[in-house]
């Protein structure tokens, strides 16, 4: 006699919840649905059709080379450090987008470290949202030129980050949104977090209150020195008064503790110029 | 190839749809309430049409389709973290016969059993499977189902003070 072998008649009375037949038949929907989808993205050659691949991985890859770089200065407050928060990539008919959106971890103001990490997520929501949107409008024009969506032209976004400086006091990054249309422009934001006090480094601690004064002369001081170097070099003309350049200052703090401006192509220079950065020496 | 990959995702769903109530009670084993042992069915299902082309041979279904439904239930202890009370478990069961009255101890044992142990108690018992394909379901070897079948069948044994096999 086998007891357990009886009690099977127990497990087999196990009731069945009205429900399972949908659960299971919705579950199997959605997954071949989702098998559609992936054999379009395998077969490009299939254009009609939208094609949407997304990856998400919602790990953290702490970033090697920062992180060996922090954990071998002795520190003493927590370890502040930047991590790729999310990779997600999105191949449509119209672009490829990619990113590779970084957040901030171990800051002793954990109010600040909310504020950025939810500052980046808006921003990287946005990117994708102005991509859906554009390829749309895209697509709009083609038709009202009289053409057929085979010809819809095709962009990509490269959204990356770097960090510029991982000392145990200040943390600088930048995140590069770089966006290929006919042209390639590279978007920047920076963030310079003081470790020590636990805020944001603003322009004005960085160089003092006169800072408009200070960049500008350094600046055209740097601008005239690069076009005697190279005279088919060309910049806009650099004045402290020309508020438009103050406006949104893109910065970060080097090792060596000057400050490093970065303009986007085109803000200081003609496109072609690329982006430019000049350092501040106190 | 792609017509391969779409008949064995065919074939893998006809076996779902007419087996759904093992993998039903299966997963209710692991979750003692209805609502998610319907989310571990759900989630096992997706998996198991998503993932249909990386059975090789079409034999193994059902072992493959159980260590699916057994995976999805560990992950939802583990993440449930808490071990679920068998109180309700046997509320609504019919006590007429007494061959079942007499099964209610030893059934309510099982389900007291380490999770990796109730898993091969189940699949042995209340599944009929062969050792082999135990093993191949919990991704382990036949000695260590052999070995976890034993020690379940001492610690049942201990838990109902007698001898459960005759």
């Amino acid at each position: 006699m086998n007891k357990i072998a009886e009690s099977k008649k127990l497990y087999n009375s196990i009731e069945i919840p009205k429900q399972l037949n949908s659960v299971v038949e919705s579950a199997i929907e959605r997954a071949m649905k989702q098998k559609k989808s992936k054999t379009v993205v395998i077969k490009p050659m299939l254009y009609a059709a939208a094609s949407v691949s997304i990856l998400f991985v919602a790990g953290v890859n702490s970033n090697q080379a920062f992180a060996e770089s922090v954990y071998k200065v002795p520190v003493l407050g927590s370890i502040a450090k930047v991590v790729t928060f999310r990779e997600y990539e999105e191949e449509k008919e119209g672009y490829h987008l990619k990113i590779n959106a970084p957040a901030i971890e171990g800051i002793e103001n954990k109010a600040l470290e909310k504020r950025i990490n939810t500052e980046i997520q808006a921003k990287m929501d946005a990117v994708m949202k102005h991509a859906r949107e554009r390829e749309e409008e895209n697509k709009k024009m083609l038709l009202k030129e009289g053409k057929s969506e085979k010809e819809l032209s095709y962009f990509t976004i490269n959204v990356d980050y770097e960090i510029k400086n991982s000392s145990d006091r200040i943390l600088s990054f930048v995140i590069n949104d770089t966006e290929s249309f006919a042209n390639t422009y590279t978007y920047q934001t920076y963030y310079n977090i003081n470790l020590d006090t636990g805020k944001e480094i603003t322009i004005t601690d960085a160089l003092g209150a006169d800072y408009k004064k200070v960049i500008a002369d350094s600046i055209k001081e740097q601008i005239k020195e690069r076009v005697k170097e190279h005279p088919d070099y060309m910049y806009y003309d650099f004045d402290e008064n020309a508020k438009y350049y103050f406006e949104d200052l893109k910065f970060y703090m080097k090792e060596n503790g000057n400050v490093v401006i970065s303009f986007d192509k085109g803000e200081i220079a003609p496109p072609p110029m690329g982006l430019q950065e000049f350092e501040i020496t106190k | 190839m792609l017509r391969k990959k779409d008949e064995q995702s065919e074939v893998v769903k006809e076996y779902i749809e007419k087996h759904q109530e093992d993998l039903y009670r299966l997963a209710y084993s692991y979750t003692k309430n209805s609502e998610d042992a319907l989310d571990v069915v759900q989630e096992s299902v997706y998996k198991a049409i998503v993932n249909a082309d990386k059975l090789k041979n079409i034999q193994f279904i059902k072992t493959w389709m159980y260590r699916i439904v057994v995976n999805e239930s560990l992950n939802y202890i583990k993440k449930q973290k808490k071990y679920v009370s068998d109180d309700a478990v046997l509320e609504s069961i019919p006590y007429e016969d007494k061959d079942i009255a007499d099964s209610i101890p030893v059934y309510n044992a099982v389900q007291q059993l380490e999770p990796k142990l109730r898993t091969v108690i189940i699949l042995r018992f209340y599944e009929d499977m062969k050792l082999e394909d135990i093993a191949t379901v919990t991704k382990s070897n036949l000695s260590t189902v052999k070995t976890r079948l034993y020690k379940s069948l001492k610690v049942l044994k201990d838990m109902l003070g007698t001898e459960i096999r005759g």
